[in-house]
């Protein structure tokens, strides 16, 4: 009989399940059930059954699951234990798969599952009653989520006393709730809640003076211009910025090294706010300035994706690539996109509807990116750069490098050619030091071996290796009368015996004995190290000539460079990194960008030859793309009131919060995309309401109003303006400001670092300095050991994007007020300010400079009065710069109200 | 003030965020009570379910730079018979540096008291007090550099910058004396990882470590910033002050209640004291010579740690949560590549008899009951050599011990393989150890969460086993 093909393999598989059956029937159930379920039980189920943790993705507590396996593959291959992953993991060989995870089970125990998986894995569990299943990510219901719908088009409501759109979408809301709003601040007030707003500084006395004179309707708006065109309204905002993209001077983490040309990304966003470039180009510039016709700006723009705090030192270098990566996606969702993506490295988002294949498309994008350096200095990796160089700054660097190489080699050949002449001195003594030698023994101490040298007129180094080469070489012929003498400590006899043989080799420059006298590692070998070859003298002239050459290589000319990336090679795909290890890979993903933010039905197509970034960064910066607009608009609305529409600035995912007024962020949104995504003019609209001119607090509550601080205590509906402290850069600059310490200098490098350079090795000390009267923006941000004074007032953590800063109150901020040496410089040059003036207009300049306000008399007759009590017990000059010490610490300084 | 509503909720929610200095205690009391009358529940409230704390402080000697486990607390005898042979196991397959044959230990293993457990001549002092310790000897984390070591050990992981152990600890059960800070480190040191090692990352600022100098700086000079004014008498100052809070109190009389500008008007007086109670608690001049001799202080070679110690001492008798004591000099101290023998000898010499000491004056002051101390660097070293008298980085097995607090006592737990290279019986990984000693100060690990940038965040993240049998 002829049999099909098919017959053949259906045949082939129904023998194959009936052998299978047949063990599962007789004693391989048995030996299951008395040998491998109980160990399954005690030593599995807790992390892989149903009933409890199914870590991974397996459950070990059915066949049907076991053989499907966790998400490393299936557990067992049935007869082969070797390939089996469950067997592989109780061996406990590879380091990376070790079950159970605390304790390896036993020899026998191990031997029980190979010979069960031998047997063909016999195992009557059915599935289990419970299977839990992952959770499933339905994309489409994900887009119903607000912040991924589209932009709505909505028109202001209708409010007769509203003056603009947005105090209509504001007053809409306060009356829905019944509730009153603020007057308008009086102008004192608001000119120094918008100067500080804008440029991060106090109004001068006469900028005050000038505005509460100017009574016309366009004083403020007028006060909006001239600040927004003023150079330091870029440093205020560009630090807003710099927040986000977690700027420093260097890396932190593990190796605290010196990010010497970062200030220049630092600049580039100081530039780009004062010249307001489009928000669009400037987010394009920042992810793929390197893929744009070449400019100096886009080149240094993409140091955003540069800054991030790196384990240099990681030896995986595979692992550190996808952290690095990690690191940048992290970044660019919560800056540009409020969404947490490096969470879905490990698995699909808990929250949102991104799946790991979102994020591998994206890391698909950055693995086809160079962020490492080829260089690197041990186990430390370095991050990439682009070099600005001209050819003309490389020539003055080569120039340097030949001239520092130049000096080395003559160190070199001096040190050589000292050694040069020992070497022929020592040989024309070698009998003595022969000699010298057969006196000593292995026991002699070093203090022995220096008083026979010095006797003799011999160099102990040498004394000391010639002895120990002649211990340690018995068997060379020229030495074994040496050997029989020296037993003796017959030094004479050596004498006799070597004397007229190493004259003669000398003479004759031939033989075994003259071999041995210029042997380079032989008995008369000069030690490797100079301190046991030179005197005193020479080895001070040696260290003279090294340090001048440490000294020139202080001054090496720095070539400018931009941290920056570069694309590689350009991968297509890249797999799904299974609990975010490369070790683990799942299937291969296409480059892409996360499927709920996509506009289009089809995947964009990326280019072929290039990593894709820019069309990433094209697509970020579309005005199609639901959150980047209303992302940023919010940001803006909560650094100009301390809060956010939606107050989770850096999460707009399913946990954040709601927006307070949705309407108002779409309208906002959509008014910044078609004004060309102009952020000057998103200030405009935003200063010019009056809910942002209004006072903070309410002295008379309507009756007919509920009252809005139980209604609405934290003040979401905008009913006051909000107290706000100022952030640690305002309250320096603004110390330094009013004593006329502060430089106005604009930009430029102050780290004191070179590149590269430790800012701590492992001694702990402290290479940075901050004495210095720059903004506070151009001090040194070095992670790990922030400066004392951005530490303690709030600033964010420079290793991860923040746009809204805290604004805690803690003794350590006291501390800081009352005795570090900046606040006691700033007060002192304050008094001496105002030294000239007689006392009481002292006070009356001291609250202008600092308040903005002119002092009421009683607090004059109260100031003069402190400061007369206080020369009782101290000297009275001191009482002024106490007395300044005090304005700066009061809280009338410190809050915006 | 008055007591409406509002105020309660607003001090709420500046008080979470601020808590207006170190003085944390006064908060809980004031949540438990605001808690009690229903209020909208804290998000602090549901995290503190505790269990029932076994101590209530802790004491870490961090041994900077990985101390070689296989030559102090952990005794190898086929490490010993098998010097010079290849290790017969597969090594890492990430080395930090490739290293060579097996190397036995320099010095000889004893074992000591009642429980019989081998400590290697290097700690002879610490010796005599290991019926008291518990000695974990299958530790095991996952960073071959010092870097992300620390940050490991210190936070939990070495990947992104997170709160230091301490921190959580201290956002989990405050501290008991509110005119001191919570949690002090003594002479950290400032490079791998530096102050992401003590900083409190996104938990709320008053969670930070407060060093007291660094490692660069001798002990005796160690001081908090700013604590001393270079300028300005007390006597100056007090008076400056109440002129301070006169321009506070008019300013708040204007601006309305507002409890950010009333707790900052608290700060100045809680700075006030600070700068009298911490030199007082780092004043040992009214310590016995008795006392200072058992440190070790009347030896210049222990002088520094044991000052270092004694301070730590009355830190943890004020009520300090956590404490924190690293022995690390200009180098990378017990970081021996090379010169094994000289380094750890060096190293340990100035450690012992301080150690020792600490663990004396704890039991004689009934403190050591509920102090948990612990003793470890950020991972050990390898049983193979590097040179001739050197050993490598290893995290992949080392041992760490705690006494006091809850834990066993002269109890070895875990293993590492028969020479000393991986964790191989009863694994303790960081998050494992971790969890523990959040269980022994009363905290689960999986409830002590902080919700941050959308998802809550644990010193575990998301491993961690409770080692429950070391507790006693």
């Amino acid at each position: 009989m002829k049999i099909s093909p098919l017959l053949a393999l259906v045949l082939f598989f129904a023998v194959t399940a009936g052998k299978l059956c047949a063990a599962s029937t007789e004693a391989g159930v048995e030996f299951f059930e008395k040998q491998v379920r109980p160990l399954l039980v005690t030593r599995c189920y807790d992390c892989h059954s149903a009933e409890q943790k199914i870590k991974g993705g397996l459950a070990l507590d059915s066949r049907e699951t076991m053989l499907k396996g966790g998400d490393s593959g299936a557990a067992l291959v049935a007869g082969d234990p070797d390939k089996s992953l469950l067997v592989e993991a109780v061996r406990y060989k590879n380091h990376d798969l070790q079950m159970p995870p605390k304790k390896r089970l036993s020899d026998s125990e191990i031997n029980t599952l190979e010979t069960w998986i031998k047997m063909g894995a016999p195992d009557p569990r059915t599935a289990a009653a419970r299977v839990k299943s992952g959770r499933i990510i339905d994309i489409n219901e994900g887009r119903k989520f607000w912040s991924f719908a589209p932009l709505s088009r909505v028109e202001p409501p209708v409010m007769p006393n509203a003056e603009t759109p947005i105090d209509a979408f504001i007053q809409e809301k306060l009356k829905a709730q019944r509730l009153p709003s603020a007057a308008a601040a009086d102008k004192r007030t608001l000119l120094r809640r918008a100067t500080f707003d804008l440029t991060g500084l106090p109004p001068t006395p006469l900028e005050m003076e000038v505005f509460v004179a100017d009574t016309s309707p366009e004083a403020f708006s007028r006060v909006i211009e001239a600040l927004l065109a003023s150079p330091h309204y870029g440093e205020r905002w560009g630090r807003h910025w710099l927040d986000l993209a977690r700027y420093a001077d260097s890396n932190g983490m593990d190796e605290n090294v010196a990010f010497a040309h970062a200030w220049r990304y630092r600049d580039y966003v100081v530039r780009a706010f004062n010249e307001d470039k489009p928000f669009d180009q400037f987010l394009i510039e920042q992810i793929a300035g390197d893929l744009l016709p070449r400019s100096e700006d886009a080149l240094t723009a993409t140091g955003f994706l540069a800054l991030g705090a790196r384990v240099l030192a990681e030896p995986d270098v595979r692992k550190l690539e996808m952290d690095i990566i990690d690191e940048q996606i992290d970044t660019i969702g919560k800056t540009f996109l409020g969404m947490t993506l490096g969470c879905v490295r490990c698995h699909d988002h808990k929250f949102d509807p991104i799946t790991q294949e979102d994020y591998y498309g994206l890391a698909a994008i950055f693995r086809s990116t160079r962020s490492l350096s080829e260089e690197k200095m041990g186990a430390i990796k370095y991050w990439y750069e682009h070099s600005l160089a001209t050819p003309a700054q490389r020539e003055e660097k080569r120039q340097f490098d030949d001239s520092v190489k130049a000096k080395q080699a003559e160190v070199a050949a001096f040190i050589a050619k000292a050694r040069g002449e020992i070497k022929e001195q020592v040989q024309t003594r070698a009998v003595d030091y022969l000699a010298a030698a057969a006196t000593l023994t292995a026991e002699s101490t070093a203090s022995e071996v220096a008083t026979l040298a010095k006797a003799l007129d011999l160099r102990a180094g040498i004394l000391v290796s010639c002895r120990k080469f002649l211990e340690a070489q018995p068997e060379q012929s020229v030495f074994k009368e040496w050997r029989e003498l020296a037993a003796n400590r017959d030094a004479e006899g050596v004498r006799l015996h070597y004397g007229r043989l190493l004259a003669e080799a000398l003479r004759t420059k031939t033989g075994p004995v003259y071999a041995a006298l210029v042997d380079a590692k032989g008995f008369l070998a000069l030690p490797v190290k100079d301190t046991e070859v030179f005197d005193g003298e020479m080895l001070a002239s040696i260290a003279e000539m090294r340090k001048a050459i440490t000294a020139l290589e202080a001054t090496r000319p720095e070539l400018p460079a931009v941290m920056s990336v570069a694309d590689s090679r350009i991968l297509q795909t890249l797999p799904v990194h299974i609990r975010g290890s490369y070790l683990t890979l799942g299937k291969p993903v296409e480059r892409g960008f996360p499927e709920v933010l996509r506009t289009s039905f089809n995947r964009a197509i990326l280019p072929e030859k290039q990593s894709g970034r820019l069309e990433l960064a094209r697509w970020l910066a579309s005005g199609e793309n639901p959150l980047t607009a209303r992302v940023l608009v919010n940001r803006v609305w909560r650094w100009h009131f301390g809060q956010g529409i939606v107050s989770s600035t850096d999460n707009f995912g399913t946990v954040g919060s709601k927006p307070s007024h949705p309407e108002l962020l779409d309208w906002l949104a959509r008014k910044f995309v078609e004004s060309g995504w102009s952020i000057k003019e998103l200030h405009r609209q935003i200063m010019n309401t009056a809910a942002y001119q209004q006072r903070s607090n309410i002295s008379v509550f309507p009756a007919d109003k509920e009252d809005p601080r139980l209604m609405d205590p934290e003040n979401r509906l905008l009913w006051r303006a909000n107290i706000q402290r100022l952030e640690a850069e305002q309250i320096r600059d603004a110390m330094l400001a009013s004593c006329d310490w502060l430089s106005p200098e604009i930009g430029g490098k102050t780290l004191q670092l070179r590149n590269r350079e430790f800012v701590f090795n492992h001694t702990s000390k402290d290479a940075s300095t901050y004495e210095s009267p720059r903004r506070t923006l151009y001090l040194p941000v070095i992670r790990n050991h922030l400066y004392h004074m951005l530490e303690q007032f709030d600033y964010p953590d420079p290793t991860m994007p923040s746009g809204n800063r805290n604004s805690t109150v803690i003794a350590p901020q006291a501390l800081l007020m009352m005795n570090s040496p900046v606040v006691l410089e700033a007060s002192q040059r304050l008094a001496n300010r105002l030294a000239k003036l007689p006392p009481e207009e002292r006070v009356e300049q001291a609250y202008a400079l600092l308040f903005g306000r002119p002092p009421q008399q009683e607090e004059i007759s109260d100031a003069l009065q402190w400061v007369q009590e206080f020369g009782r017990i101290e000297k009275s000059e001191r009482a002024w710069a106490l007395f300044c010490q005090s304005l700066f610490a009061a809280n009338e300084f410190i809050y915006l109200r | 003030m008055d007591n409406t509503p509002i105020q309660q909720l607003s001090r709420r929610s500046l008080l979470q965020r601020s808590a207006g200095g170190f003085g944390y205690l006064a908060l809980q009391a004031l949540l438990a009570k605001e808690t009690a009358q229903a209020a909208p529940a804290s998000p602090l409230a549901p995290k503190l379910v505790k269990f029932p704390a076994r101590a209530k402080r802790v004491v870490f000697l961090f041994m900077k730079g990985g101390p070689s486990h296989v030559d102090t607390f952990d005794p190898k005898p086929l490490l010993q018979r098998d010097d010079g042979k290849p290790y017969p196991f597969e090594q890492p397959r990430v080395q930090f540096a490739a290293t060579g044959k097996l190397l036995k230990s320099p010095w000889s293993f004893k074992q000591y008291g009642q429980s019989g457990l081998a400590v290697s001549e290097l700690f002879p002092n610490v010796a005599r007090y290991v019926d008291d310790l518990c000695v974990l000897r299958s530790l095991h984390g996952s960073n071959t550099a010092h870097g992300g070591a620390c940050l490991k050990l210190h936070t939990g992981s070495d990947t992104q910058v997170r709160p230091s152990m301490g921190s959580w600890l201290l956002y989990g059960l405050g501290t008991e004396n509110e005119n001191l800070p919570g949690f002090l480190t003594i002479c950290p040191t400032l490079a791998h990882g530096g102050v992401n090692n003590w900083g409190p990352a996104f938990l709320p600022a008053y969670c930070q470590g407060t060093p007291i100098g660094n490692a660069s700086i001798p002990s005796n000079q160690a001081l908090v910033q700013h604590i001393v004014n270079s300028q300005t008498s007390k006597a100056a100052q007090r008076k400056q002050l109440d002129f301070l809070a006169k321009l506070n109190h008019e300013h708040l009389a204007l601006s309305g209640p507002d409890l950010a500008l009333e707790g900052r008007i608290n700060s100045f007086e809680l700075a006030y004291r600070m700068q009298s109670t911490m030199p007082e608690a780092q004043d040992l001049s009214g310590e016995s010579e008795a006392t200072k001799r058992l440190y070790g202080m009347d030896q210049p070679i222990t002088e520094n740690f044991g000052r270092q110690c004694l301070m730590a001492r009355r830190f943890l008798e004020r009520g300090v949560r956590f404490v924190q004591v690293t022995h690390s000099d200009g180098e990378v101290q017990w970081d021996q590549h090379g010169n094994l023998f000289k380094g750890h000898t060096k190293n340990a010499l100035e450690v012992d008899k301080p150690i020792a000491g600490l663990l004396e004056d704890l039991k004689q002051r009934g403190l050591l009951e509920d102090t948990l101390v612990i003793w470890g660097g950020e991972f050990g070293r390898t049983p193979t050599a590097q040179g001739n008298d050197g050993r490598d980085h290893n995290p992949y097995g080392f041992t760490m011990w705690m006494a006091g607090g809850g834990v066993k006592k002269g109890f070895a737990y875990g293993s590492t393989d028969d020479y000393g290279y991986f964790a191989q019986e009863d694994k303790v990984h960081i998050h494992d150890l971790h969890a523990t000693i959040l269980h022994l100060l009363g905290l689960d690990h999986e409830k002590l969460t902080h919700r941050y940038a959308g998802r809550d965040f644990r010193l575990t993240d998301v491993s961690g086993h409770v080692v429950k049998e070391i507790f006693a």
